[in-house]
């Protein structure tokens, strides 16, 4: 088992008096998995990630990864943020490298490194850019090679196309489903935050719904279409409706 | 026939060359407009990819004229349709999507020119306001700038061209020499 939330609560104190945002959460994700975790804004959602990358500690329970507790920052782990998090004042390669450096690689074997993300993700030719010259796509693909870059095994991914257009964020959904399948890749598993429904059905091997104040899971459904998932099929929407259904009922 | 499928080269030697202009359109949206028609089945009225989108229908087009140009689809009486090589495009891989779509950029008329442009002074680079001079020049009915914008643009995702911020200046890049 590559993961386990066992019993994790977060309780946050709110101006003196305790506040909980998440509450019991008990799962277990193994490798090779495309996990979404989908929930109404507000529920814990991108909290729970931050909870699995060791940024935050539960306040109740553990986090268990590959059977061991968490005790810190969990460095198999890499994230992508839905606002890209770059750097405005380093270029793409600098933006990429930063992370391996500080993960004690000399400047020679970082920028090596980097540039291997940087094609596997299609920006070769932009790695002189600065952000502010890219589109929202491309940032999002600067900010993909940072993560692949430090070659975690776990790809946690906050709400990675929310702020890209329908076209860029399409495409950037196939690319992001090549990228996992690709075996020469140290990431074997993927777990990302949305609260887009349709794109949950169309990446995920597994949706976990989170919902309720403090959020709870309160279902995990596995999608067992094959792959490519046409959004205009019946078996498409009928996983979605299931899940706008479920998701109805427990808000 | 496309300005991509054209065999015409450029002609850098003519007084005002005949070059057609870039669409200011994303490469990563033309691929998005792909894999969207294929989830239509490769054909689709342009209105109702519009609502779908809920974009603006001006935007629309202009990525949509970005997919043209490159061979990709075609738009008989208002509908989109795919091209074999659009559909090809889309069940590659990220870097053999890549190779596909620069082989296509390198074929437009503006982008051989540029290319041309360059390889013809010294350094094989201009500076950013020599690039938009000439662009002006070449391009005397659209803005220079946009056009600039789109040729850093497309000429840095085919590996033609790299442009340097700091510097300020656009070059033939050491893989296309």
């Amino acid at each position: 088992m590559l993961l386990k939330l066992e019993n994790v609560s977060k309780i946050y104190d709110t101006d003196g008096r305790p506040s909980t945002i998440l509450a019991d959460l008990n799962c277990a994700i193994d490798s090779n998995q495309f996990v979404c975790i989908v929930g109404p804004s507000g529920c814990g959602k991108s909290t729970t990630l931050r909870l699995i990358n060791g940024l935050m500690v539960p306040s109740v329970g553990q986090v268990v990864f590959k059977d061991k507790p968490l005790t810190g920052i969990n460095m198999q782990c890499a994230m992508v943020f839905q606002n890209f998090a770059l750097l405005p004042w380093l270029t793409v390669m600098q933006n990429v490298t930063l992370g391996l450096e500080a993960r004690g690689l000399n400047a020679n074997d970082a920028t090596k490194k980097a540039a291997v993300y940087i094609d596997k993700v299609g920006l070769d030719g932009f790695e002189s850019a600065y952000p502010r010259e890219l589109s929202g796509g491309m940032k999002q693909r600067v900010g993909l090679a940072r993560a692949l870059a430090v070659e975690p095994e776990l790809l946690l991914m906050d709400e990675p196309f929310s702020s890209l257009d329908p076209l860029t964020s399409i495409n950037l959904r196939e690319e992001l489903l090549d990228i996992w399948a690709d075996a020469n890749l140290a990431v074997s598993t993927v777990i990302m935050v949305t609260h887009i429904i349709e794109e949950a059905v169309e990446l995920a091997d597994r949706v976990i719904l989170i919902a309720g104040r403090p959020g709870r899971i309160v279902a995990d459904i596995e999608v067992t279409m094959p792959r490519p998932r046409h959004k205009n099929s019946e078996a498409f929407t009928r996983h979605v409706d299931a899940i706008f259904s479920l998701m109805a009922e427990c808000c | 026939m496309t300005e991509a499928s054209s065999p015409e080269p450029a002609d850098p030697s003519s007084a005002v060359p005949f070059v057609t202009p870039l669409p200011p359109a994303g490469l990563s949206k033309v691929l998005g407009l792909l894999e969207i028609l294929d989830d239509h089945g490769g054909r689709e009225d342009i209105y109702k990819l519009a609502r779908e989108l809920r974009d603006s229908f001006g935007e629309l087009i202009i990525i949509i004229k970005a997919a043209e140009i490159l061979d990709l689809v075609e738009t008989p009486g208002g509908d989109l349709v795919m091209l074999p090589l659009g559909k090809q495009v889309i069940e590659l891989p990220v870097n053999e999507k890549k190779k596909i779509i620069s082989r296509q950029v390198a074929k437009l008329s503006l982008i051989r020119h540029m290319t041309d442009f360059l390889r013809a002074r010294e350094g094989q680079q201009a500076t950013r306001q020599e690039v938009l001079d000439e662009l002006a020049r070449t391009l005397p009915t659209e803005r220079p700038k946009p056009q600039f914008e789109a040729l850093v643009n497309w000429g840095r995702y085919s590996e033609l061209m790299t442009f340097s911020r700091d510097e300020d200046v656009l070059r033939i890049a050491q893989k296309a020499v």
